[in-house]
């Protein structure tokens, strides 16, 4: 494995790394990377969107209350979720 | 330099008696005090400033109520200083959030120390109490400006060359629902600032007024010190969190953090305009809270004072939920927008802490179970006295997923570790009700490799009770708390009444759970009013769960485990959150399936795009 100096660390998964010169967002499950780390990393993984209540229990119905999820593309890590309000329903 | 003028034993020594002073304050309220509240929860604040008003001590007890309690003695001096002027033995109430209370319920009284004529200091003690005269009892939950959420105090004099005002006193215990146990909280007050003043006074005698007025500067000066020097360790960078509030309708928060020059500015510029309900906050709640989590978050370890503060800048446009202008509503400020601006300043720290190494690193968190349930009860007892119930059991949130472990199950008042929950014996003795369960909520938990802690239920009914009703305003219906990096939610807050129920004669057997009570079920929308029981109807109050952290298909299987038997989990939210599959018959875990479900999850995940 090529080493990668870890240059920040963006959350438990996501370092931003250099490789040949270059700094990228790479994940720190299967190495794969990202994104340049001049980019918003979350435009560049899995993005999954699901009505709130549908993913997690005892959370009460709201059509527009969503659970935005993010998976890295390499190994299916999930690298963040965030709750976020829609204007309308999708 | 003033640290020169005060050696570092004397300095060392002077601290430590000062905050036990605060803790004697608190403690003289506990033990004269009436209300489970002060009693048992220990919903308490007491400062100590220098004649400055420059916070010395900071609330010893519940920290909330740091720099609001601060705040009020400022604004004490603002309004009473020149007229009347402020004098050996006065004391002062105050609850108004515009001069700086949390809340109208957190009423505070002030008191200046004197050393002979000379003024030394200030004491304040604040606490929650279980009435102000709203129109519902403890909250109203449909308020949409101040003058329907109870009596709003200026600074007034209660205790006046330390003789009680009896006119003030009668005319709050006029205003408010239990006058019987009010009355012992609000004496209690002014017994811990008596305390307070005590003590301290035998400070200045030991060690002379010069002594403590050099100790007073050194450990502001050294806090800020250590406090600019530990922001100087921090990434400098921007930093932004986004979260929302559900309260009639569902409203956004948003915090800025610029770390720059070994200072920190949260800004909160973006954040929704104030709405016509109890959940805005004034700016003085919102600087309070970003206070506190920075004492818990970046300097656990550094004494909480003026000099903590001084690098640490609060931003927040007037008019909006996190910095809201009378007459608009504000008595739900202390649960509502303040839990809030908690949670924002958490989330965007974390962001900060993750990359600053341990031990910082150890104090990323997901976030603590979001909402509360600020249900009380009152009415007429068997024998037609009146009483007033608040157990607080409304604030059995579950802790947040740590980086490196579980989340706590049920905390208390916003994440205060100081704080508990009055006992259920307590409550079955002193009010007419009977407690059918108050335990962990399964599934409540934010699933993680990390997962969050359980948040609490309670279920009751009334006991014998001639009048018995319910108000039952509660925050988190939509919003959990969020989960941190790939860890997902915890459950929202629930209450639910069931009327009509068998539950006198399941009694007779067994205790019953809730889920098995025949009767009408009403699950209640989150700004209801007012609910009469009787009693064969049962009421339920599900708290929200802590969020997990990281990605729960990283769980360790075996904890999964251990969940699930220990009730914690359900076997289906093992399978369904975790790829953990369970046999019900033995509660072991089914390794090949686990295996196969987990693969097929991920190839779920990467599916997706």
């Amino acid at each position: 494995m090529t080493t990668q100096p870890k240059l920040r660390q963006l959350n438990e998964y996501l370092i931003v790394a250099r490789k040949r010169g270059k700094e990228s967002v790479t994940c720190t499950v299967c190495r794969k990377e990202i994104c340049p780390s001049a980019a918003d990393w979350r435009l560049h993984a899995i993005q999954r969107k699901r009505v709130l209540s549908t993913v997690v229990p005892l959370v009460a119905e709201h059509p527009r209350v969503y659970l935005h999820e993010y998976i890295c593309p390499g190994c299916g890590t999930m690298l963040d979720t965030q709750i976020v309000l829609h204007e309308k329903p999708e | 330099m003033t640290t020169s003028r005060i050696d570092p034993v004397t300095l060392e020594v002077l601290q430590n008696k000062l905050r036990q002073i605060t803790y004697e304050g608190g403690v003289t309220m506990q033990r004269t005090a009436a209300s489970p509240v002060i009693v048992e929860a220990k919903d308490i604040g007491f400062n100590i400033t220098d004649e400055k008003t420059r916070t010395i001590i900071y609330s010893a007890w519940n920290p909330r109520h740091g720099t609001t309690t601060t705040l009020l003695i400022r604004s004490v001096i603002r309004k009473l200083g020149e007229d009347p002027g402020i004098f050996p033995g006065d004391q002062i109430i105050v609850n108004n959030p515009y001069d700086g209370a949390l809340h109208q319920p957190d009423v505070c009284v002030v008191s200046p120390i004197h050393y002979g004529n000379e003024l030394i200091g200030w004491s304040g003690c604040a606490t929650h109490h279980l009435d102000i005269g709203a129109a519902a009892a403890g909250h109203f939950p449909q308020a949409t400006d101040w003058f329907s959420e109870g009596l709003k105090i200026p600074p007034v004099k209660i205790v006046e060359g330390g003789k009680l005002r009896r006119d003030i006193f009668d005319l709050f215990l006029l205003n408010v629902r239990v006058p019987t146990y009010q009355a012992l909280d609000l004496t209690a007050q002014i017994a811990a600032n008596n305390t307070a003043k005590t003590k301290l006074l035998q400070l200045v005698e030991r060690y002379g007024l010069k002594t403590l007025r050099a100790c007073y500067d050194a450990v502001i000066e050294f806090t800020e010190e250590k406090v600019r020097s530990r922001i100087s360790s921090l990434t400098e960078g921007s930093y932004r969190f986004t979260n929302y509030i559900d309260y009639n309708g569902i409203h956004p928060l948003t915090c800025a953090l610029t770390i720059k020059g070994g200072e920190m500015t949260f800004d909160f510029t973006g954040s929704a305009a104030q709405v016509p309900t109890m959940i805005n906050c004034t700016f003085g709640v919102t600087m309070a809270l970003v206070h506190n989590m920075i004492f818990c978050m970046l300097f656990p370890d550094i004494e909480a004072n003026e000099g903590a503060l001084q690098p640490i800048k609060v931003i927040a446009p007037e008019g909006t939920i996190i910095n809201c202008k009378p007459p608009i509503a504000c008595s739900g400020a202390s649960t509502g927008a303040a839990w809030r601006v908690q949670d924002l300043v958490m989330g965007v720290l974390n962001e900060v802490l993750i990359n600053a190494g341990f031990p910082e690193k150890g104090r990323v968190s997901a976030a603590w179970g979001e909402g509360i349930a600020l249900t009380t009860f009152h009415g007429k007892d068997r024998n037609g006295r009146t009483f007033f119930m608040n157990q607080m059991f409304g604030t059995m949130q579950g802790g947040g997923a740590r980086i490196n472990k579980d989340g706590e199950h049920v905390t208390n008042i916003a994440a205060s570790t100081t704080s508990s929950i009055p006992d259920v014996e307590t409550s079955e003795q002193r009010y007419p009700t009977l407690i059918l369960k108050r335990g962990l909520r399964e599934d409540s938990e934010g699933p993680g490799k990390y997962r969050g802690g359980l948040a609490g239920e309670v279920s009751l009914k009334p006991h014998k009770a001639q009048e018995f009703e319910a108000t039952t305003p509660y925050l988190g219906k939509y919003i959990p708390a969020w989960g941190a990096c790939g860890g997902y939610p915890g459950s929202g807050t629930e209450v639910i009444i069931k009327k009509n129920t068998d539950v006198n004669e399941q009694l007779r057997s067994r205790v019953p759970g809730f889920e098995e009570l025949g009767g009408t079920a009403v699950s209640l929308a989150e700004d209801e009013l007012t609910q009469k029981l009787g009693n064969d109807d049962v009421i339920y109050v599900g708290m929200p769960g802590g969020g997990g952290y990281g990605d729960p298909l990283e769980r360790d299987p075996q904890a999964v485990v251990r969940d699930v038997a220990e009730g914690i989990v359900s076997i289906a939210k093992a399978r369904n959150a975790y790829g953990v599959v369970v046999r019900p018959e033995t509660l072991e875990m089914a390794q090949d399936e686990t295996t196969k479900l987990r693969q097929q999850m991920r190839k779920e995940r990467l599916a997706s795009r």
